[in-house]
């Protein structure tokens, strides 16, 4: 009998304790979680049109790509529409092979069929797929993808792209909407798919798009990862910074990203509903120097300006402590990251490197050629530094710093489009320093050829043409192991960090704002890249 | 008037044109191009051939007369284009935020004639009292402060302090709100926008107002009307205030631009979705579509207030007839 009633008490233990598991399980779903941003999409709701934080802000929640590990994901490579891939004994074709049972979010089975049409579409000029064209081809050679049954696809490369799944990490679009409403790749971007809401594979789904104002996603039900927990997500765009502020504080909004530098993160921290987290994230700070400029072609000359920074005190004013002084020409994101050493903050050091380069010290303490190679004597050493914002603070600290070893630095504001024309496509700039910021390029340092091996003056931001970066970097992308290409990218690095086309300032943290009845623990929050969510179906909210 | 109103009307439609080509042509002339806007500005750059593609799509590669010609011809027609940032219609995009703008300007505007005129007249006739100092100090304080200042002390206070009213936006978005409900709930979000834009207007018509109803009841026929017994009250109100309304016409015909195009600053605050917004980041990226659009509206609602404010002339001043 008390056998009896000992077992009936542990069943009705077990039995309690599994109800609240399943209680606790089921009290996850439902709710609305609020986003706010700046800005509203800019490129549309075709996930292989934009490539910006308000466009991929709606992506990371819709659509899906064939794997992880390219720019804007997760750098791991991770099946997610496709399961499984392999490179042929000859390198040149891979054959993907896709994940059954997917649905786009109305109703259709997405097959190989998608990935024919998504991969041809990005290919055609007139799609306007700009940011990922390149990607699917060999030089003017484009991948050849065909269809080998409904669930793979075979592809076909120039060469051997030994990153192929890396490059191609772009959202899939579906092929029935745009082909069965005769959208053709030039009517793309005007098509209501695109300035409405598109369909895509992923947990939640566009509803409706008030302009301006906000836009509306619901859970897809067939979401072929687990029924998603919320119930709702609302982007709210709310265009000024201290207004996104106060709709935090208020509660209209649970989720923003915050001005770094600024009093938001105090705002935030003091409110008993909010909390912060400020990631260090994959983008870095720089001062592009013209190296054709006779003045500024000297590397000692780059190497002092470096070493008159105190970085550590730029960071701190400029960016409230949120970030790190760079030791490397490209950030800790990187695989083929390696620290360096150099470039401490020493003004005396700088002043003696001036004076070898031929610089002496003039009447009014600004330096004056004495004999600097390509400039006359008698010169002063007086440059300009183009800066696109008022509100930004580092002209002014570079101006400070550099007229501290005798380099007069004039400021000069210029609106961005203007600073563009001006230079961009130019092998002779004609601007002296200006702000750069590299980065979400992921892990692979091959992504940084374009600031550092293009070997062309008219492409590279800062007229840097060096012929052995530019084959270094060549080298690494044509290696298939990335361990043997990161030993290329690092000597590209010693070369750049030696010669100093741009002076690294700083890593950058982000600063996010979050509701506390926000729960990503299941999500894997990863804010420091644009899709801040590993599992956005998993996000779930406390409801009042 | 109707002859009166048909020349007005055909001279409008000239000057539109003239506005659009000089808007076309100015715009043009200034530095820079909408395809360096085309970037995220921290996602790095697109490539010159890249550019050239893009810039084919969008149509930028054509001499700037045929690009002009193009866009009269289909605006003609109602095709004002696409936005080369969003590739959304124009007439979309421009259409969908007037109204919202109209709305927050035009409950601005009756909040700030509502207010205005009572306390304006209300100052004149008891000038140099208790209130009309109260309400002159009142006046300076709303036309000295700024409104972005102002906005932002609202916010604080009835938003972030004591809760009553959103901070932003149009509507809650509340699941399954309708009626009524989504009624109150755009009126909650109007408050706050509608009391900072009509602070302005409520603060210096009511200035007008004094000025002007002291103006009126020094004339001649005032004294006469109180001389044949007429009640303060009726005086003050049926010739007093009609006589002063004419100034007011003027100015609230002139103010109806204004309140169009200058509410930006507080649809930037309390992320109103309206077309000031439209307008300004149009013009930061170099949208040349958008840009159009939003100067044609805006020009639209200018020529038409002053069309309304010269009618009203001849409904406020039975002396002014158009023949």
């Amino acid at each position: 009998m008390a056998r009896r009633g000992l077992l009936l008490a542990v069943v009705g233990i077990l039995v309690a304790g599994l109800s609240l598991v399943v209680q606790a399980e089921t009290d996850k779903y439902g709710g609305t979680l609020t986003f706010g941003a700046t800005a509203e999409p800019a490129k549309g709701f075709v996930p292989i049109l934009g490539n910006g934080m308000p466009d991929l802000m709606i992506y990371q929640f819709c659509a899906e790509p064939l794997t992880w590990g390219g720019e804007n994901y997760p750098s791991e490579l991770r099946p997610i529409l496709a399961e499984s891939w392999e490179m042929s004994a000859d390198e040149l074709s891979w054959t993907i092979h896709l994940r059954r049972g997917v649905l786009w979010q109305d109703g259709q089975p997405f097959t190989a069929d998608d990935v024919l049409f998504w991969a041809q579409t990005i290919q055609d000029p007139a799609a306007g797929a700009v940011y990922f064209m390149k990607r699917f081809y060999v030089g003017d050679v484009p991948h050849r993808f065909e269809k080998l049954d409904d669930y793979t696809v075979k592809v076909t490369t120039a060469k051997p792209v030994y990153r192929l799944m890396q490059d191609i990490c772009v959202p899939l679009i579906p092929r029935h909407i745009f082909v069965d409403n005769g959208i053709t790749s030039s009517g793309l971007s005007t098509s209501v798919w695109n300035t409405q809401g598109c369909v895509g594979t992923g947990p939640f789904k566009v509803v409706s798009y008030s302009r301006g104002e906000a836009i509306i996603l619901e859970r897809n039900e067939t979401y072929w990862g687990g029924r998603p927990y919320l119930d709702r997500l609302i982007i709210r765009i709310v265009p000024d910074a201290d207004a996104l502020v106060s709709a935090m504080l208020t509660g209209e909004i649970d989720w923003a990203r915050l001005r770094t530098g600024s009093v938001d993160l105090d705002d935030i921290q003091a409110a008993s509903h909010l909390t912060a987290i400020t990631p260090l994230i994959d983008y870095s700070s720089y001062v592009g120097v013209n190296v054709k400029k006779p003045m500024l072609a000297d590397k000692r000359t780059r190497q002092a300006m470096l070493m008159a920074l105190d970085r550590e005190a730029i960071v701190g004013n400029l960016l409230g402590g949120l970030g790190v002084v760079m030791n490397a020409p490209w950030n800790q994101v990187v695989t083929a990251y390696t620290p360096m050493i150099g470039y401490d903050y020493n003004p005396d050091a700088a002043r003696q490197l001036l004076a070898s380069v031929g610089w002496e010290k003039g009447s009014d303490g600004i330096l004056v050629s004495k004999n600097v190679n390509g400039v006359s004597p008698g010169s002063r050493f007086v440059i300009e530094y183009s800066s696109i914002s008022a509100s930004d603070n580092l002209p002014v600290l570079v101006q400070a710093y550099l007229r501290e070893i005798g380099i007069d630095v004039t400021i000069r504001l210029i609106d961005q489009a203007t600073l563009a024309a001006e230079n961009d496509g130019k092998a002779d700039k004609p601007f002296d320093l200006m702000r750069l910021n590299f980065g979400y390029f992921g892990s692979n340092a091959g992504a940084y050829a374009r600031a550092f091996g293009t070997g062309d003056a008219s492409v590279s931001q800062t007229c840097y043409d060096n012929p052995e970066t530019a084959r270094l970097f060549t080298l690494g992308s044509n290696t298939s192991d990335p361990a043997v290409a990161d030993t290329y990218y690092r000597q590209a690095a010693e070369i750049v960090w030696h010669e100093l086309p741009v002076l690294p300032l700083f890593q950058q943290m982000r600063a996010w704002g979050i509701n506390k009845r926000v729960h990503t623990e299941e999500a894997v929050a990863n804010p420091g890249i644009y899709s801040q969510f590993e599992f956005v179906g998993r996000i779930w909210v406390d409801r009042q | 008037m109707a002859r009166y109103l048909a020349g007005r009307l055909a001279f409008c439609v000239v000057l539109l044109l003239v506005i659009s080509w000089a808007a076309f042509f100015v715009m043009h002339l200034a530095p820079g191009d909408p395809l360096a806007m085309y970037v995220d500005p921290e996602k790095g750059f697109l490539t010159p051939d890249e550019k050239d593609i893009l810039r084919h799509n969008l149509g930028l590669d054509r001499p700037l007369v045929v690009q002009y010609t193009y866009w009269l011809g289909n605006c003609l027609q109602g095709d004002w284009g696409y936005s080369l940032r969003s590739r959304l219609p124009v007439m979309e995009e421009v259409l969908d935020r007037l109204p919202n703008t109209l709305l927050l300007s035009g409950i601005a505007l009756v909040v700030a004639v509502t207010l205005a005129l009572p306390i304006g007249t209300i100052t004149a006739v008891r000038r140099y009292g208790v209130i009309d100092y109260g309400c002159t100090i009142a006046a300076f304080a709303g036309i000295s402060i700024p409104s972005f200042f102002f906005a932002m002390l609202v916010v604080w206070l009835f938003s972030v302090k004591l809760g009553w009213l959103p901070s932003t936006g149009m509507h809650s978005f509340a699941a399954g709100a309708s009626g009524a409900e989504a009624l109150w709930d755009v009126v909650r979000h109007l408050i706050l926008p509608a009391a900072v834009l009509s602070l302005r207007e409520v603060a210096s018509w009511t200035r007008y107002q004094r000025s002007s109803v002291l103006d009126v009841l020094n004339q001649d026929y005032m004294r006469t009307a109180r001389a044949k017994g007429l009640r303060e009250t009726r005086l003050i109100v049926r010739h007093g205030v009609r006589n002063a309304l004419i100034p007011m016409v003027t100015l609230a015909g002139l103010s109806l631009p204004e309140l169009v195009g200058g509410s930006f600053v507080v649809e930037t605050i309390f992320a109103w979705p309206g077309m000031g917004r439209l307008g300004v980041l149009a013009i930061q990226s170099r949208d040349f579509p958008i840009v159009m659009g939003v100067t044609m509206v805006t020009s639209t609602v200018v020529l038409a207030g002053n069309l309304l404010a010269d009618i009203l002339y001849a409904w406020v001043d039975p002396r002014i007839h158009y023949d």
